[in-house]
């Protein structure tokens, strides 16, 4: 093989590694797309959800996302967050435990990849709370420990609506004897829908929800209780 | 210059740039789509919606459907790995070639072996616990369980097995009598589970169930990790780390409590005191016996719970009572006054332990207990006192040697000193007897899954008693098998011992040895989430039972024998319901039992006066939003039990009325000054049914009928009947929690007298 106007090897090596880095940078950079488009047109598909077959597809959909981007905590935040939605439309109690438990070691791999995180202590709360429908006598158990982790998300992210909406929602259905009811839950609840009001979600992908399950819960419960 | 520049210039590059594209980008490719298709299926054939079907490392995949099949297409080019996963089962994994065109795929999905849905072993046993195996009790349905007034074994009592028997202590289960149950705290046998029994008066547990966060009864069959008890076994499991720590305060007219409990990062330390004085009680509701001492008990508590690392939690309860009263017999002649009895007693009892997780799969629970109790008894002034000390070791490993595989060893080492000052009754002079025993045992166990659906536990315990100085070894073997998604089969078999009594030793030990029981017992359970079923039999047979020899001028004092034996076989049924009834809960127990026994004074076998041949018990439990308030009722019968007749031939040949009682409890919840309150009212024995657990008989002057005499005339003696101290008892009390989202756990109660309840 020969070259009419050979180039200096040196230039033609710098070439080949600036396009192989070029094109190294181009196929990053559809990957992320690929993830960020997979991941828009599934969060759609996750709202629109409204059956147990909905919200399987949404939670292994995550997976299967989650699965292939070792460093992503998102999908395995949303296949949790399906799979807790899941839990509280379970119809058979007995199958409630073993999708939490799959959900709770998502939320313990997101945390790895995303320690000290307010949303994923929300989710936390979330499957505690989801555990209570199995048999009420676990409400001593599992209601402070949702309280708990409620508290922690407000505390470690003061603006995070989702924190508070969970704390407010937990006091609110906490019967009254117990310290909780509308008088001690909507107050926060309003916290939530203040902090809402002015979130922004760090991405097109980031966490958002929340907002118009707050409105309703005011709407139904809480009349009378806040300004 | 660019890119493209180089690629118009340069064949080499141009080709080393396709190369690269080709390796990096895959753009090259054309879009052949490859179709992954299949159904889902377990191993058994059966198909399975909801798998997650994808190609390991790619976003593609999909969910299986209604019918298990799944189909989706995929760009990727070559050897794949596809993956099903499905919870509950083990993830397929099998690799496919993708090369456009349809690849069809079968996977067979294994299921994973889960303790949750894995059968259970249920034969002999009830368990209560929030744990979330499958089971059929919480330890709250114990404190709500109307009748039972707060007590641990009045709840058990309501359950298949049990009978209810008023005069005597302890639990009697399944014709075996009440000090053949043991009460097993952590791994350790408690010497003086009742409170001090009076004659005639009804004795509850000194333990509130607010400290146990697992209790297990078993009516028999249980395991080799536990010894000494012929009949049965109560064992409990206290709290681990609170959460959160609150104060208590508990009033009532008869009784003042509070508690108070601190929690601090890795340590939790409880406080608690006591005081009752059933004075008020006592001049209110109408008695049977004439209390010439009120009731009066002081008592506290003190428990630490201490995370000595990660894994490791040490605890340590540490109980002391003091306790009085007196009571005159009325004389069942004029002729004699009646008999004046006091009891002062005092009991220490702490028990610490330590579990670790060693390494992956071992666990060690270390655990070690001391007791001292005193009962200064005083009949018409005359020193009749008991004193026993305790002091007791026990070490456990477990070894998870695979998800299907535990095996368990340990060893254990009990002292125990008794002394007895007593005098026969009537007769002036009075004796005083000693025991000291060291017991050692050692066990291994082993509890194991066959498959999902067949479990096993087989173990094998022995022991050494220094006041017989005898071995005994004792193999203990049960099986459940699953027959269908919620029935099961359950049978057990073992061999029990039990050194005689302390009061028995202290006459001599030479002609004594184990008093034995064998176990033969099967069941059938159905159980949903709501709801279980549950028919039980059992056959045991009693040997070696310690008989008292007849008492003649030969010999100055009492002596014993171990001529004793006996049988008992029986039918029970169980069922409870939680979801039938909107915001009502109920269980229902019957028990039939057939059994006789020759033992202590007993000169032939027969059905002992303890054992009603039918038992019969309904506990229901109501709540009601609207009013805050749960309603519970128990109600019980018995058939006659026997009693000794002097006025027929034969001897035990009597039988009392039978028996009926019928309560109620209502506990309202509600908040004073925004601390959580529950507000309590219990009546046992609502509508008054005279209920007589059977008769003392005297002869004309005064003096106990001996020896079981019969075919007398009725101016040949004299009939005293037993009936309860009160022939209907209320309660009433409040408890207040002093901190907002208190958890009930943490209304560690106190143990005598107060009754507590809590929301369901």
């Amino acid at each position: 093989m020969t070259f009419s106007e050979p180039l200096p090897t040196m230039k033609r090596l710098f070439l080949l590694i600036f396009c192989s880095i070029s094109l190294a940078g181009l196929k990053a950079q559809t990957a992320d797309e690929k993830f960020t488009a997979t991941m828009e047109r599934m969060l759609l598909k996750l709202d629109e959800a409204e059956t147990a077959e909905q919200w399987q597809a949404a939670a292994n959909g995550f997976e299967r996302v989650g699965n292939a981007e070792t460093q992503q905590w998102l999908p395995w935040y949303y296949s949790a967050y399906s799979n807790i939605l899941l839990a509280f439309e379970q119809e058979d109690l007995a199958a409630i435990d073993p999708i939490l438990d799959k959900a709770d070691k998502q939320i313990a791999r997101a945390e790895t990849l995303s320690p000290d995180n307010a949303e994923l202590l929300v989710l936390k709360s979330m499957a505690a709370s989801a555990r209570i429908r199995v048999d009420f006598n676990r409400g001593m158990q599992y209601g402070p420990a949702a309280s708990g982790y409620a508290t922690r998300a407000t505390t470690l992210q003061e603006g995070n609506p989702r924190g508070w909406l969970q704390l407010g929602q937990n006091l609110l259905y906490t019967p009254e004897q117990f310290g909780g009811g509308p008088a001690r839950g909507c107050p926060l609840l309003q916290k939530s829908q203040a902090r809402f009001a002015t979130f922004q979600p760090e991405s097109a992908i980031h966490p958002k929800w929340g907002a118009e399950y707050l409105d309703s819960i005011i709407k139904e419960s809480c009349s009378g209780y806040v300004k | 210059m660019g890119c493209s520049a180089a690629r118009s210039e340069h064949l080499f590059l141009r080709q080393a740039l396709v190369l690269l594209l080709l390796a990096g980008l895959g753009l090259v490719q054309a879009h052949a789509q490859t179709t992954v298709k299949g159904v889902v299926r377990d191993t058994k054939g059966n198909t399975l919606p909801g798998a997650n079907v994808f190609l390991q490392d790619t976003y593609d995949g999909t969910t299986s459907a209604d019918d298990g099949s799944f189909s989706f297409k995929t760009e990727e080019q070559g050897r794949f790995l596809l993956v099903v996963s499905f919870i509950g089962y083990k993830a397929f994994s099998d690799s496919v070639d993708l090369n456009g065109g349809v690849v069809l795929v079968e996977p067979a999905l294994k299921e994973e072996f889960n303790e949750l849905t894995a059968v259970v072993i249920s034969a002999g046993a009830f368990e209560a616990s929030d744990e979330g195996k499958a089971v059929v009790f919480k330890p709250l349905d114990i404190v709500t369980t109307a009748g039972a007034t707060g007590d641990i074994f009045g709840a058990l009592g309501t359950l298949p097995g049990a009978q209810q028997v008023g005069n005597e202590e302890g639990l009697f289960v399944r014709g075996g009598a009440g000090y053949e149950t043991k009460t097993i705290i952590d791994g350790l046998t408690v010497q003086n589970p009742f409170f001090s029994q009076v004659p005639d008066v009804p004795s509850r547990g000194r333990f509130s169930p607010f400290l146990f966060k697992g209790t297990v009864f078993s009516t028999g069959g249980y395991s080799a990790q536990y010894g000494q008890a012929l009949s049965s076994a109560v064992v409990l499991n206290t709290n681990d780390m609170p959460k959160t720590g609150g104060s208590g305060l508990s009033l009532s007219p008869i009784f003042g409590g509070v508690f108070t409990q601190q929690v601090w990062n890795k340590t939790a330390v409880s406080l608690g005191g006591q005081y009752t004085n059933t004075y008020l009680f006592n001049a209110l509701v109408p008695q049977e016996i004439t209390w010439t001492k009120d009731f009066q008990g002081l008592g506290g508590n003190l428990g630490v719970i201490h995370k000595t690392s990660e894994t490791g939690l040490f605890k340590l309860y540490a109980t002391y009572n003091d306790a009085s009263l007196g009571i005159l017999y009325p004389s069942p002649v004029d002729s004699i006054p009646g008999v004046d009895f006091a009891l002062d007693n005092r009991n220490v009892y702490a028990n610490a332990s330590w579990k670790e997780i060693l390494g992956e799969t071992w666990t060690i629970l270390v655990s070690a207990a001391g007791s001292y109790n005193d009962d200064a008894v005083l009949v018409q002034g005359t020193d009749n006192s008991r004193n026993d000390q305790g002091l007791q070791g026990r070490v456990a490993l477990t070894n998870q040697v695979s998800d299907k595989v535990q095996a368990r060893a340990g060893a254990e080492y009990n002292y125990q000193a008794f002394e007895n000052n007593f005098q026969l009754f009537g007769v002036d002079q009075s004796f005083d007897t000693e025991a000291v025993e060291h017991y050692g045992a050692l066990f291994a166990e082993s509890e194991f899954y066959i498959t999902s659906d067949l479990a096993g536990r087989a173990g094998v315990r022995g022991e050494y008693s220094a006041a017989l100085d005898e071995y005994n070894w004792a193999p203990r073997l049960s099986l459940a098998y699953k027959t269908g998604e919620k029935s099961q089969i359950s049978l057990a078999y073992g061999q029990f011992y039990q050194t005689p009594r302390a009061q028995f030793l202290g006459f001599g030990a030479d002609a004594l040895t184990y008093e034995r029981a064998d176990h033969y017992i099967a069941n059938w359970q159905y159980m949903t989430n709501d709801r279980t079923f549950r028919l039980e039999g059992y056959y045991k047979r009693y040997d070696n039972l310690v008989t008292q020899n007849p008492l003649d001028s030969s010999s100055a004092l009492l002596s014993y024998a171990s001529d004793g034996d006996g049988y008992a076989g029986g039918a029970e049924l169980f069922y409870r319901d939680k979801k039938s009834i909107d915001n009502g809960d109920f269980w229902v127990s019957y028990s039939w039992i057939n059994t006789r026994r020759k033992f202590l004074d007993y000169p032939e076998k027969v059905r002992p006066d303890f054992a009603s041949e039918h038992v019969f018990s309904l506990v229901y439990k109501h709540y009601i939003p609207d009013l805050r308030s749960q309603i519970g009722a128990t109600y019980t019968f018995q058939s006659g039990r026997p009693f000794h007749d002097p006025a027929d031939p034969g001897f035990m040949q009597g039988r009392t009325p039978e028996f009926h009682n019928f309560s109620m409890n209502w506990s309202y919840l509600t908040n004073i000054r925004g601390h959580f309150t529950v507000i309590f009212v219990s009546v046992t024995n609502v509508p008054g049914v005279d209920n007589i657990f059977g008769y003392r008989y005297f002869d004309p002057t005064g003096f106990p009928l001996a020896n079981y005499a019969y075919n007398l005339t009725p101016a040949e003696y004299v009939e005293v009947a037993q009936r309860p101290p009160a022939i209907r008892s209320y309660f009433i009390g409040m408890f207040i929690s002093f901190q907002h989202n208190r958890t009930t756990k943490n209304l560690l109660a106190p143990s005598d007298a107060g009754e507590q309840n809590s929301a369901p």
